[in-house]
């Protein structure tokens, strides 16, 4: 009874931002404390922080950092991987953090990513605060700071510069400040070849917000949702006018994947022959795919369009090149808190979603740190 | 100007320079090795030096030869009399080192995949994407055929882009006669390539 009046007193004056820097700073102390346990007794290497978490695609973006973009394929043993795969804004950020604090590359990396994951749950809480009851937009912000591979949001990945640039994209799309909506979105399509699909959630968010022919005649205040959405791929196409300029081929980003043995084909095959193989890890990653499937076609049932669209495409398209890493291409999609939100109605089970939540992050902490296969 | 204006200016200048970006995606400015590992995706490597060829070198395909670097996609692992295609398309490739002052020809040693249950094998013969002609296979001993290449059709690089489509592949596991899954067409023994008028 006593908690429940200190709860409740807790949740009436509300503050976002108190639940914000808690989950933000809680997240990071848990994540670095697990680490640096694994550290000392299971990798007994006694490696620095930084060091310690910095895996495979982190030494790519340090070297686009350090050394920029690569004209032929030669640092690797076979030849013929290369970094153009890596979108430039986050080595971008990067590397002007670590011009101007005069920090080592990793060191600026790292503090690039968490500054912009603190950003995004601000964001995020003032996103949901437009639909979401108070207790569904705090059990959101804890979700997304602590969810299974929600580590990836410390690491020096595009993961943190993505999700806040989606976020805002959706935060000022949905409240009509279309300008800067498009101007995010353009920043978002340089981050990963997967922004440039920020197109379909905005341009649905216009239409619900001012009909088709108001859209497509350029009427009222729709010229600047117009603009927004022509903007957005803005980021692609001068990362690929780059390529172009820097080694020839505009769309190197996509051809060089087949270094890594990535083809396109159908994602549902990919999904369902991982799922049913019964192995792991293919099983695995292909459930967490699926469980986001689920998700994104619940948001279309309640009429969330644009962000069960963005769920779909974040994980189909992912999905065309097999199961691998498939979780990460999860995490990043905001609107999986947002939907665990509406569905999970008793403070009980809030709780022990968030506990399973750090008991499985826990895991997958160490995992990482020990540098195991499945958490590429 | 007006913002309404001055955004459909944008919009009409964004268009353009997309526009631009897409005519350079399909018409990239890069070399042969790029373009057939990265774009085609039919060669192993990105680097054109694994493929050179002296005209008359006699390259043997088997396991423990050199003249398996002239195999792109579409061919098994070397065996140890040869190797095998292993799916519709199989490619070669070769960049002649030297340019050739008359037409060429190519003369290979190869076997097709006869058993008396699948008494007839087709291979259509492409290079550099022109049609050549139809080789026809009806048994299973090893034969020498011979194909005439005019100069014209070798690209500025010199680059042989040999393309042997199987009409009907068969694996040894749908003929019964192991659990080799693989479809097989052609075993290539060895090639060679030399000036016609040689």
């Amino acid at each position: 009874m006593k908690m429940k009046i200190i709860r409740d007193a807790f949740v009436q004056n509300w503050s976002p931002l108190f639940y914000v820097l808690s989950a933000f700073f809680l997240s990071r102390l848990f994540i670095i404390l697990v680490g640096y346990f694994a550290d000392i007794t299971i990798i007994d290497k006694k490696e620095d922080i930084l060091h310690l978490f910095c895996k495979w695609d982190c030494g790519w973006y340090l070297h686009i950092i350090k050394d920029g973009y690569e004209i032929s394929p030669l640092r690797h043993p076979n030849e013929n991987e290369a970094n153009w795969a890596f979108f430039p804004a986050f080595p971008l950020t990067a590397r002007f953090a670590s011009s101007i604090f005069l920090l080592s590359p990793l060191a600026a990396s790292y503090i690039v990513s968490n500054i912009f994951f603190l950003l995004t749950l601000i964001l995020f809480s003032k996103y949901t605060s437009l639909t979401l009851t108070k207790e569904q937009t705090i059990f959101a912000i804890y979700l997304f700071a602590f969810f299974p591979y929600s580590f990836y949001f410390f690491l020096p990945y595009t993961e943190a510069l993505f999700v806040l640039l989606l976020t805002a994209v959706f935060y000022f799309a949905t409240t009509n400040r279309w300008l800067i909506a498009g101007v995010v979105a353009s920043f978002l399509s340089a981050t990963r070849n997967l922004g440039v699909f920020i197109i379909f959630p905005m341009l649905i968010i216009a239409i619900q917000k001012f009909g088709f022919r108001k859209l497509l005649h350029l009427e009222g205040a729709s010229i600047k949702a117009a603009f927004a959405i022509l903007i957005a791929p803005l980021g692609l196409f001068l990362y690929m006018f780059f390529l172009y300029l820097h080694m020839g081929d505009p769309l190197a980003f996509a051809h060089v994947q087949v270094a890594w043995g990535r083809t396109i084909s159908n994602p549902l095959k990919h999904l369902a022959s991982g799922f049913l193989s019964f192995r792991f890890p293919d099983t695995y990653l292909a459930s967490f795919a699926i469980a986001g499937i689920l998700c994104g076609l619940y948001m279309l049932k309640i009429k969330r369009y644009s962000e069960g669209i963005m769920t779909l495409i974040l994980i189909l398209i992912p999905a065309s090149t097999g199961v691998v890493s498939l979780p990460r291409y999860c995490v990043i999609i905001f609107p999986i808190y947002i939907y665990l939100s509406i569905i999970v109605r008793t403070n009980q089970l809030r709780y022990i979603i968030i506990g399973l939540s750090i008991l499985f992050n826990s895991f997958l902490v160490i995992a990482w740190v020990t540098a195991k296969n499945f958490m590429t | 100007m007006t913002l309404k204006q001055f955004l459909i200016i944008c919009m009409f200048l964004l268009i353009a320079f997309y526009s631009y970006c897409l005519y350079l995606s399909i018409n990239p400015r890069v070399g042969d090795a790029y373009r057939l590992y990265y774009i085609d995706r039919i060669s192993k490597s990105p680097h054109i030096d694994l493929f050179s060829y002296t005209l008359g070198e006699k390259a043997l395909t088997s396991s423990t030869s050199y003249g398996s670097k002239y195999l792109g996609k579409g061919w098994s692992i070397p065996e140890e009399m040869c190797t095998w295609s292993g799916q519709k398309n199989a490619y070669l490739l070769l960049a002649i080192d030297n340019q050739p002052v008359t037409d060429l020809e190519l003369i290979v040693k190869v076997q097709g995949a006869i058993h008396p249950k699948h008494p007839r094998q087709i291979a259509n013969i492409y290079v550099n994407n022109i049609y050549m002609e139809k080789w026809e296979f009806t048994s299973d001993k090893v034969i020498e055929k011979r194909l005439a290449i005019p100069k014209e059709i070798l690209t500025k690089n010199n680059l042989l882009i040999i393309t042997i489509i199987s009409e009907d592949h068969i694996s040894p596991y749908k003929l019964g006669l192991s659990d080799d899954k693989r479809k097989l067409g052609i075993c290539l023994h060895w090639l060679q390539i030399n000036s016609a008028d040689n």
